[in-house]
């Protein structure tokens, strides 16, 4: 992962290679590499920043399904999981950085 | 034979903290104007206590928290303020019984996890992070072709982010709020990084080593 708030032109790009063919995501482009073909999706207009908030809709329609459970203890858990995955990664990232190491996160960390 | 009618669902009612970019461009768009939520959820205030904050239409708006208690009862608030406030208002709604929404980062320790975790168990309320990217078309394309096998067994992710600046948010002047220690807690990492450590767990990958660029 490579994170910058420095770079000369704004881009995204995330790559999953496989033994049987490769994704690349590309600004608005999505591709597809397989069995020595590649298929291309535009995605530019759900990915203007005016359809974010599509994005937050399946956000809260999961927040308020979580409510109508009536459960609190058993809705929050995996929430509280999430937020202590992110939490344990960003501590490990800031503490390797100050370090100037590379630290290994344990299982369950 | 007439079946009873099904009753109606419950609509909640929430307060959204917080009136900056965030909050106007994603939050309130989906909170207010889709047809899923319309029914389901009811903005009842905005608060912020900055001076220049332009209203919103049929919101009030409130430049304290506590006057959160004249609009009883309160469901939940939703938290769309800098990162350094989301732990200190995160515990504050859970202590006055409500659920609570948060912004990413939520937390950037384990401790500060697990003091939110106790505080959710103590008022049995529910904190959830907004990890809205899950919610990206692409990305939910990207899992269902991984799901599928459409690549077969894959042994490699790369994410880069490259941006000019940190998002300046509804005040675009100065040093945005998100490049600031004081503000932001921290650089690019709990911005775009929370995304892509969230997002790359259900791909199957988790993160095991990390380390600086050019450390």
């Amino acid at each position: 992962m490579f994170f910058t708030w420095a770079a000369r032109a704004r881009e995204n790009r995330i790559r999953f290679v496989g033994d049987a063919g490769a994704i690349e995501w590309t600004g608005g482009e999505l591709r597809l590499e397989r069995a020595a073909a590649v298929e291309r999706f535009d995605y530019s207009a759900e990915l203007e920043k005016t359809a974010y908030h599509r994005w937050f809709t399946g956000l809260f329609e999961g927040f308020v399904a979580a409510l109508d459970r009536g459960d609190p203890a058993a809705a929050a858990g995996p929430f509280l999981e999430d937020i202590r995955r992110v939490a344990s990664v960003v501590e490990h990232a800031y503490l390797a950085a100050r370090n100037g190491t590379t630290v290994a996160i344990a299982d369950g960390a | 034979m007439a079946t009873p009618a099904s009753p109606e669902p419950r609509r909640y009612r929430g307060a959204v903290i917080g009136a900056g970019g965030i909050a106007r461009q994603s939050h309130l768009p989906a909170l207010r104007d889709s047809a899923a939520l319309r029914g389901r959820v009811e903005v009842v205030a905005l608060v912020d206590s900055a001076a220049d904050v332009p209203p919103v239409d049929a919101i009030p708006l409130l430049g304290r928290r506590d006057q959160l208690r004249d609009l009883a009862p309160l469901d939940f608030i939703d938290i769309c303020t800098p990162t350094a406030s989301h732990l200190e208002l995160t515990l504050w709604g859970l202590e006055q019984g409500y659920h609570v929404v948060c912004e990413k980062p939520v937390a950037l320790t384990r401790g500060e996890a697990d003091r939110i975790a106790a505080a959710a168990r103590t008022s049995g309320r529910i904190v959830m992070p907004c990890h809205q990217y899950r919610h990206n078309p692409v990305w939910m394309q990207i899992k269902q072709w991984l799901a599928s096998g459409a690549i077969g067994r894959w042994h490699l992710a790369e994410f880069s982010v490259h941006r000019t600046m940190a998002d300046p948010g509804r005040v675009a002047r100065g040093t945005p709020w998100r490049g600031t220690s004081e503000a932001g807690r921290g650089g690019v990492l709990l911005d775009h990084g929370t995304v892509a450590l969230r997002i790359s767990r259900p791909a199957g990958h988790d993160v095991f080593h990390v380390g600086r660029a050019g450390a």
